[in-house]
């Protein structure tokens, strides 16, 4: 360090308040001139021991902090976690709950990257996109709001299903959402894809190649802008991804560009795939199912009107005696920033035994310092805000 | 998911010899078992999407084994978490330091006998 300064490099801290962080992530820089020489991330600042408080908490207990890993995601980070109890536990879903669940990812998905959109364009200087975007996800928190009663951390999804179903007229106004947002991006494309003073800022900027990002475990819409084809939804289907026609949305040359290019992808494919789960989804539209359920009433299992398929929650876990049998099980699950991993050890309590969260950011802060080295100082936020990275997962 | 337990001693032979196929790190992590800790490396094939689990238990006195930050450059940071929040050394590591915590912070706290009796800290905050 002291060899550097004599040199004339200079050491300059970025952080942990800088507005274009995102939350509090402190870089150490040492540059040379404007060109950033080393860079050593310093994260932690969020820390609120998610792992442990587990320890002291009933598995259901447990389901509203999960929420609060990622704020932007919480229906993600909530199904991984519910995924891997039921594996442990054995409880069957309902296909009808499933559908919800994926309905629901699949809009969060698209309100995620929407606010990914407004703040990385908020770091390369242009203030209006911002308030487009947050046009859009407010309709779509509008929605979620009328389902679960929150606009951010939902605490919707139970062991074994969601916790109720549509309200009357939800999927209409969903519909209508989906109708009209292809033509919003089409706006946001027409306003920033071919602007001069993206492309300049953006192109060949922070290229990560193939082999740099699965060295480090980049996961999600990063690694596929570099043209590594990871999609879980699409090669190891988890909830009911297997009976939709999931594309993945690549790009080849992985510098913030292509990042970009691909999370716009990835927002017209979530669209899409609710298109179909809505069309697929088993029972219809919750007034007719009610009548159907109602009418028929003959409780079998196999009904296609009232058996367990057309169910919400298949089996009620009563949150003091659920005690999970001894073992442990993993979740994957592809949520908006890559793969996130829950690992569940159980041992025969109402409460985890341990609980591990492998989240996609920390992975992406992980790599920054790779993919600044020897570039322009004012290519740091042009990388940084394309890697999406939301500090409340880092740092769990 | 497949799982293959290994001895502590045979960490980096087996991961060699599986880098080929399964070529992403996806986590490390570590569990207080009681009598041993237990160390899960999550593994990836990004073509195939097959995925793997390696375990190694380790002994409680002096919890080490070698680190894997050479063959994947992922292990760097996860090795690190899980020295900070459960105390394993990872022997060759790069720069073995706390990630989450702060540097000066006392024990581990995910060990399943740890009590935060720091006596800097106020009543309300241990």
């Amino acid at each position: 360090m002291i060899e550097n300064l004599i040199k004339k490099d200079m050491l300059i801290n970025v952080g942990p308040q800088h507005p274009s962080t995102h939350g509090v992530l402190r870089l150490i820089m040492t540059l040379e001139g404007e060109i950033i020489r080393d860079t050593k991330p310093v994260i932690g600042y969020l820390h609120r021991g998610k792992e442990k408080l587990a320890e002291s908490r009933s598995y259901t207990q447990y389901l509203p902090m999960v929420d609060r890993v990622d704020y932007l995601s919480s229906f993600f980070y909530q199904a991984a976690y519910c995924y891997a109890v039921e594996e442990i536990a054995g409880l069957k879903v309902p296909k009808r709950a499933e559908y919800i669940r994926l309905i629901t990812m699949e809009f969060n998905r698209i309100a995620s990257h929407l606010l990914w959109l407004g703040s990385f364009l908020l770091d390369l200087g242009a203030t209006s996109p911002l308030f487009y975007v947050f046009r859009e996800r407010e309709e779509i928190v509008t929605l979620f709001e009328e389902l679960t009663g929150q606009r951010m951390m939902y605490n919707f999804y139970t062991f074994g299903g969601v916790k109720k179903d549509f309200p009357d007229g939800w999927i209409a106004k969903a519909l209508d959402l989906c109708k009209k947002m292809p033509a919003l991006f089409d706006e946001y494309e027409a306003i920033i894809t071919k602007n001069p003073i993206f492309l300049e800022r953006t192109k060949d900027i922070g290229v990560m190649t193939p082999k740099l990002g699965i060295d480090y475990g980049i996961t999600g819409p990063n690694i596929r802008a570099s043209g590594v084809d990871l999609d879980l939804r699409k090669s190891s289907p988890y909830s009911v991804y297997g009976e939709l026609d999931v594309k993945p949305c690549l790009a080849q040359s992985g510098d913030s560009y292509d990042r970009y290019i691909v999370r716009i992808a990835e927002m017209r494919e979530s669209i899409r795939l609710i298109e179909e789960a809505i069309e697929k989804i088993p029972g219809g539209i919750p007034e007719r199912l009610r009548v159907k359920k109602v009418n028929c009433g003959c409780n079998q299992d196999e009904c296609q009107h009232c058996g367990f398929d057309m169910q919400l929650v298949g089996k009620k876990v009563n949150p003091i005696v659920f005690k999970p049998p001894v073992g442990e099980a993993t979740s994957m699950i592809e949520s908006p920033r890559g793969i996130t991993l829950c690992y569940i050890v159980s041992n025969g309590t109402n409460k985890p035994y341990r609980v591990k969260w492998r989240t996609p950011s920390f992975s992406s802060v992980q790599v920054l310092p790779e993919l600044v080295k020897d570039k322009n100082y004012s290519d740091l936020m042009p990388i940084f805000g394309s890697l999406d990275v939301v500090l409340p997962e880092v740092d769990r | 998911m497949q799982v293959i337990e290994v001895k502590p001693e045979n960490i980096l032979e087996t991961v060699n010899s599986l880098k080929k196929e399964f070529d992403m790190l996806i986590s490390v992590l570590g569990t207080d078992m009681q009598e041993y800790y237990e160390i899960v490396y999550h593994l990836l094939s990004t073509s195939s999407s097959k995925k793997l689990m390696l375990k190694a238990k380790l002994n409680k006195n002096n919890p080490e084994i070698d680190s894997l930050s050479e063959i994947y450059s992922a292990a760097n940071w996860h090795e690190r978490e899980t020295y900070d929040l459960l105390g394993i050394n990872f022997k060759n590591h790069p720069e073995m330091e706390r990630i989450l915590l702060p540097i000066d912070w006392k024990g581990h706290p995910l060990r399943k006998n740890y009590i935060n009796n720091d006596e800097r800290l106020c009543w309300n905050e241990r």
